[in-house]
């Protein structure tokens, strides 16, 4: 029987030539230790520091944007003299498709009297829809009220401002307010308006005294142009598309998106320069990597040569290192990526402790690792590994079994 | 249709190109070898045997001249299925032993069957059949290199038994032992033809192995000459450097064959 012909090429199976893989870097316990603790250190620096990018860049929109829908839609007008935000244009943004429901507010000043304190405040005509698009955070009573006539909504500025010590006692409380009407026609004079107006809720926005009183405050005095709109639409896809068919109106328009994206180009440049410094520590993890592989290679020629004679193809001593590379490094990158989490946690946890001890209730993530994060990192270390890997693999590859077996 | 002939050389050439220029280290080599036979390639240091083993198991190819195995023309392989080749057909045993050294005697006397697609159970049954086989079992989970050169020869051979090899190359196997382990290897050398069939082809520089063999390749400086038929000792001195390579006193060459060597008993090796 001709033995040479009757039985097909067969190659040593997958599942063998990882097994001898592990075996060969079970066998260097040490080293490959070493060499993991490399890949760790480098690929943990870089997941710990964009978790820190990534958690500060939520934090920051979240502070910033707040409790906002980012499927609102800010509408001012450059010319309010000529592209009036009336009744009949707000309507018209009501029925443009994807607008689910569209809120109107005037801006003026005012000036607030409570028993013997009085004080300046930025006056806002709103009706309760833009209140509700608002998602003002409510410290007291309710922002509802506005849809009451004699119903007002103050901030914690204002109280602060009039001297107000104990917020809970101030809902109920009516005040005297003068509120300047703008001139509804031009060439006309402003004039004024006083009322007894009850407070209903307070809320939390800006840093100056802020007083929200009902639309009809103003619309009773004649004005029909809002100075601004603001516009839920029905998803986010849509918002682009709205603000476009708005802005050929001749309006200028704004979205928490903008903040967004602004923050994002901010925290994208910021992370460049994160992963730079965790860079540092991967380009030590590659080199030591690269430096396990290579000693490997000089230490293992006779194996290799003993392999191809007994057989082996270049290609399965070539695919043995691959593997080798590649357990390294994803080892390696798993540790580092668990190593990593559990320090943001830990440190998030030490933080919103922290906080608390100071009376903050509120628990933030400064680390945050997302799953996108997680699999970038496994990517990333997997091509390393196999860039790192090419030099010693195709060196191994080529053993002369002759000469490496010769070799003393 | 077999053929009869597991071995042709045919105006086999090998060179190297050295710093002083080139050197033929095989000239016009011609032999054939016959299936199931044994045949001792013997010569002194230097003259060319080792290089023409590498060439006759596809480890070397020849600057010129073609060399067929099992009616393969092994050059017209490329190295990958000359390899190949090699898994399936040919045990290899060295004087010096190598090893995968991650590896357990038993997981690298299965190696060879690891390379021709067999998996980790299958490979590991037989590899324990195999170093049952040298009397070794008790072995099986050292390192290799850990072991005497007397095991590791033993386990070399478990290792060149697992495929049960259509062909056997060993290059002076007993060159490292005394010579208790030396017949113990010899023996275990001549059981491939009788438990595999196997063709054996031997490089020695022991003259005392030289009765076991059907033919003989004598070769000095690069020339080979066949010798066939059995040992009838030696006409006259061939040539003084075998002795001088060999250590061996002249009178020696007038050898006793090695199953009757004084005071040898089968399975006193250690």
């Amino acid at each position: 029987m001709n033995q040479a012909n009757s039985t097909p090429n067969k190659v040593i199976k997958p599942t063998v030539l990882v097994w001898i893989a592990f075996k060969n870097l079970f066998f260097k316990r040490l080293r490959t230790s070493l060499t993991i603790l490399g890949v760790v250190i480098g690929i943990g620096s870089i997941v710990f520091l964009l978790s820190l990018g990534s958690g500060l860049q939520k934090l920051v929109a979240s502070q910033v944007i707040g409790s906002r829908s980012v499927k609102t839609i800010d509408v001012t007008t450059p010319k309010a003299k000529t592209v009036k935000l009336d009744q009949a244009r707000l309507a018209e943004f009501g029925a443009l498709g994807g607008v689910d429901q569209v809120g109107r507010v005037y801006y003026s000043s005012g000036r607030v009297v409570l028993g013997r304190s009085e004080t300046d405040v930025v006056v806002y005509g709103a009706d309760q829809t833009y209140a509700d698009l608002s998602a003002f955070k409510v410290v007291q009573g309710s922002a509802s009220k506005l849809e009451n006539t004699d119903g007002i909504v103050v901030n914690t500025s204002f109280l602060k401002s009039i001297g107000a010590s104990q917020q809970e006692k101030m809902v109920g409380k009516t005040v005297e307010m003068t509120i300047v009407i703008p001139a509804a026609v031009e060439g006309s004079k402003d004039t004024s308006v006083t009322r007894s107006l009850k407070i209903g809720g307070v809320v939390e926005t800006g840093a100056g005294a802020e007083v929200y009183v009902p639309v009809s405050v103003f619309e009773g005095e004649g004005l029909t142009a809002a100075t601004q709109a603001k516009l839920l639409v029905s998803d986010r896809t849509q918002v682009a598309v709205v603000r476009k068919q708005i802005e050929n109106q001749g309006f200028t328009t704004a979205s928490p998106i903008d903040t967004i994206e602004q923050i994002n180009q901010i925290f994208n440049l910021l992370n460049v320069v994160l992963v730079g410094f965790g860079g540092i520590g991967m380009v030590i993890a590659v080199l030591g990597m690269f430096n396990t592989l290579t000693i490997s290679l000089l230490e293992r020629t006779k194996e290799f040569g003993l392999m191809i004679s007994l057989g082996a193809r270049a290609r399965d001593v070539k695919r043995l290192f691959f593997v080798e590379a590649l357990s390294l490094s994803l080892m390696g990158g798993v540790l580092g990526i668990i190593s990593a989490f559990l320090l943001g946690a830990a440190l998030n946890g030490v933080l919103n402790g922290f906080a608390r001890t100071r009376g903050v209730t509120d628990s933030v993530n400064l680390f945050a690792i997302s799953p996108q994060l997680m699999l970038g990192a496994l990517t990333f270390v997997s091509v390393l590994g196999f860039l790192v890997v090419l030099y010693p693999a195709y060196k191994a590859a080529h053993t002369n079994p002759v000469d490496s077996m010769r070799r003393d | 249709m077999t053929s009869d002939i597991l071995v042709k050389f045919e105006n086999v050439s090998k060179q190297f190109q050295l710093e002083d220029g080139p050197v033929e280290v095989l000239k016009n080599v011609n032999f054939t070898i016959r299936r199931g036979s044994f045949t001792i390639v013997y010569g002194p240091s230097g003259s060319g045997k080792s290089t023409l083993l590498n060439v006759l198991t596809g480890l070397e190819p020849p600057s010129s001249g073609s060399v067929v195995v099992d009616d393969v023309h092994l050059y017209t392989l490329d190295a990958d299925e000359r390899a190949a080749f090699r898994a399936r057909t040919t045990g290899l045993v060295y004087q010096t032993n190598f090893w995968v050294n991650s590896l357990s005697a038993l997981e690298n006397v299965a190696l060879p069957l690891y390379l021709t697609g067999r998996s980790y159970q299958e490979a590991i049954g037989e590899a324990k059949a195999s170093i049952s086989r040298v009397g070794l079992d008790e072995y099986s989970d050292y390192r290799p290199n850990l072991l005497s050169g007397g095991q590791q020869q033993r386990i070399s051979m478990a290792r060149a038994s697992i495929i049960s090899p259509m062909l056997l190359v060993a290059d002076e196997p007993t060159g490292n032992l005394d010579s208790k382990n030396g017949d113990k290897i010899m023996e275990l050398v001549q059981s491939f033809r009788t438990d595999f069939g196997s063709t054996i082809i031997l490089v020695t520089h022991n003259m005392d192995y030289l009765p076991l063999s059907d033919y003989r390749l004598y070769i000095q400086d690069g020339v080979v000459t066949e010798e066939q038929g059995a040992y009838k000792g030696p006409q006259k001195p061939r040539d003084n450097d075998v002795m001088q390579a060999a250590k061996i006193p002249k009178q020696v060459v007038d050898f006793t064959p090695v199953r009757a060597r004084p005071g040898y008993k089968a399975g006193d090796a250690s």
